[in-house]
């Protein structure tokens, strides 16, 4: 399929965030989460991709319901549904556990979207939008920083296992230490490992002029102009209505 | 013979239209020195992780000593076998060589007796160690990493070794003080098995070559 | 040709000097090795050559490097890759795009040549190292010596004057071997300097020169044999 120009992905990321921040309505809120699931899908090509996001959602579940519950159980008013001695689920509770829930999934989902693009896409999108140079890259290590740091925890995780060091086997109190224990040389080696990163994109030839060639061009095509213009229209649309409101 | 390792109608594959292996068969001694060699990409890397119980879902029969793989808990592979990845920093979990060998010792369970301790440092001298026992791994060269990752194995040395290119990056007398270590463990009665390319082996201690192909696996 | 003039070099905080003095010289064809007992300095040297240090990584460090005429001092990095670059050892650290084919075609777009040209040096380089089925896979699922073929393919996409080859050899196949053996022969014989860290004995045979850091290091003097 035609992918979409990052540039476009991070405007219609900016509007699903910002709008799901302003927005305390349900509705509003379910259709974000399936416009983000649907630009999930549209950007991600390969089954290998897809596995990875459902496991993602699925280790991620239970965050979200914890905080479904606490949400739940935390507001007092609106109409009384459900009452067990101080227990008490209301209407209002439910609308709000319902909508804090979905606005984290939202959140975890365009997070999980934005560490899967690659490194330059980032530093070429923002070089577009005439950043300097060094923000950029700033920003797309710091992003990038997150899926090595990643890799780097589960391959540390790997080595414990074929020392025989189970964690689900360790006694509670031990696991902070362990954790700890790993922290520090994964964190070192990740941000050694970033310096080195710069160097590799540098000697081939990375920023040698101020602008390149591609091999497949990639101008914003009018699907992403029509896009962004939509975007920017229902993003001013939407907040207009919120002023009203007010 | 025993075999430590059997597959039997084996298959695996990361993606299911796409089997790295198809009604595999292989007996891995336990005794002996195996050695398996393949094109890149191929599944040797795979048929490691598999065997040290990193990677899990397959189909078929597939055995550790009498047990089946998947009735094996992490703790009790971990005891029979120890995997060098071929990914060396993959390896390592500690700041220091030093404290990364007292974790494979310890395990977070207990303290190094005196023993543990000689046994350790006997292992860094084997390979020459000493200047940069109390360094940081991120500053250390990728050869000194991988003299790390052969010491940690000395104090594995009652286990079976699977070893993933094993020989890479290391310079000739590295390569024989490895190669004594491991036709002294078979001469233990330890086996190991080794994925390597390195084609001009001084075949003496090697018992079977395979030879991974077309989703299979070849006696050479 | 490729010139070292009185090169020194300690990493800071440990006492024991790299290099010291040493001077060496390149010229178009030569294949040289870099050899040594681990952690003699083989990467190190190799970062001096292409001026990742003193660039990046800091130490002390004095002499200097040149290309042809042209101090190396004065050139950034993204300005030696056309002359110089470097594949280093550890090829996670060298791939940056969801797709083997857009990991080779980043070089020679960033040297802004003509689609026509970067699609044939893709297709050529794949060809030559003969992992035309790798183009559409993703880098993430390669294995180990597939990712190192890739890291090297995109250098010789780059083609840079000088190429500069951290333990290619590590986790490729015997056949992998001769055919890098090859690419290196025909590069040498149309002028380009090739300086190669490696252990393996194929590799090493092509060289003419030797760099050996054991014997710089243990000797009062200079040895270039």
């Amino acid at each position: 399929m035609n992918r979409l120009n990052l540039r476009t992905i991070l405007i219609l990321v900016i509007l699903v965030t910002s709008l799901s921040v302003i927005y305390q309505n349900l509705r509003i809120q379910l259709i974000l989460t399936g416009f983000t699931l649907f630009l999930l899908f549209s950007f991600r090509i390969s089954k290998h991709k897809l596995h990875r996001l459902g496991h993602r959602l699925l280790s991620l579940f239970k965050l979200v319901l914890t905080i479904l519950i606490l949400q739940i159980l935390f507001r007092r008013s609106g109409e009384i549904i459900w009452e067990y001695s101080f227990l008490m689920v209301t209407t209002e509770g439910l609308n709000y556990g319902l909508i804090a829930s979905l606005r984290f999934l939202i959140i975890i989902l365009v997070a999980g979207l934005l560490f899967d693009i690659p490194y330059y896409d980032y530093l070429l999108a923002f070089r577009s939008w005439k950043f300097p140079f060094e923000i950029s890259f700033l920003v797309a290590t710091i992003i990038h920083f997150v899926p090595i740091f990643n890799t780097q925890f589960k391959s540390s995780m790997e080595a414990l296992q074929i020392r025989g060091i189970i964690m689900q086997n360790l006694p509670l109190l031990k696991r902070p230490v362990v954790y700890l224990n790993l922290l520090l040389p994964v964190l070192a080696r990740a941000i050694s490992e970033i310096k080195f990163r710069a160097i590799s994109l540098e000697l081939r030839g990375f920023r040698l002029y101020k602008d390149k060639t591609y091999l497949h061009e990639q101008k914003l095509s009018r699907l992403d102009l029509i896009i962004q213009f939509i975007a920017l229209i229902f993003f001013l649309l939407l907040n207009l209505i919120k002023i009203i409101q007010l | 013979m025993d075999p430590i390792f059997t597959f039997s109608d084996f298959s695996f594959g990361y993606l299911k239209h796409e089997l790295l292996f198809h009604d595999l068969e292989l007996k891995v001694n336990s005794n002996s020195v195996t050695l398996i060699q393949g094109d890149n990409g191929s599944g040797k890397t795979t048929l490691c992780n598999l065997m040290s119980g990193l990677l899990t879902r397959h189909k078929g029969q597939f055995l550790l000593e009498n047990h089946n793989m998947d009735k094996l808990s992490k703790k009790d592979i971990s005891e029979k076998v120890v995997l060098l990845k071929q990914n060396i920093l993959g390896n390592i979990v500690a700041a220091t060589p030093e404290e990364d060998l007292i974790i494979w010792q310890e395990k977070f369970r207990r303290k190094c007796s005196e023993d543990d301790n000689e046994k350790r440092m006997k292992a860094f001298q084997l390979y020459n160690m000493e200047e940069f026992l109390l360094k940081p791994v991120w500053e250390l060269s990728h050869g000194q990493i991988k003299r790390i990752t052969l010491a940690a194995l000395l104090l594995n040395s009652k286990k079976f070794w699977i070893l993933d290119e094993p020989f890479s990056g290391l310079d000739s007398k590295l390569i024989s003080i490895l190669e004594n270590t491991i036709k002294d463990r078979k001469n233990k009665n330890f086996g190991t098995l080794i994925v390597s390319h390195r084609s001009e082996f001084h075949t003496d201690f090697i018992d079977e070559i395979y030879r991974i192909e077309n989703q299979g696996i070849l006696k050479v | 040709m490729l010139t070292l003039k009185n090169i020194s070099f300690r990493y800071r905080g440990r006492p024991a000097w790299i290099l010291q003095n040493f001077s060496f010289q390149a010229n178009p064809g030569d294949i040289i090795a870099v050899k040594g007992v681990s952690g003699s300095g083989k990467s190190t040297l190799l970062h001096i050559f292409c001026g990742v240090i003193p660039k990046l990584i800091n130490g002390y460090f004095q002499g200097d490097v040149f290309i042809g005429n042209t101090d190396l001092a004065e050139l950034s990095l993204p300005e030696t890759a056309p002359h110089m670059s470097l594949v280093m050892q550890n090829p996670d650290l060298q791939l940056f795009f969801p797709i083997v084919e857009q990991e080779l075609a980043f070089a020679p777009e960033n040297l802004k040549l003509h689609p026509y040209e970067i699609e044939k040096r893709v297709a050529g380089t794949l060809s030559e190292l003969k992992i035309g089925h790798l183009r559409y896979k993703e880098t993430a699922n390669l294995s180990y010596g597939q990712k190192k073929l890739v890291t090297f393919a995109s250098l010789l996409t780059l083609d840079p004057e000088i190429l500069l080859l951290d333990e290619i050899s590590a986790g490729i196949s015997s056949t992998g071997i001769e055919i890098i053996v090859d690419i290196l022969k025909k590069r040498a014989d149309s002028g380009k300097i090739i300086i190669i860290a490696d252990h393996n004995p194929l590799l090493l045979g092509l060289a003419k020169k030797t760099i050996d850091l054991d014997e710089i290091n243990n000797g009062p003097d200079l040895h270039i044999q």
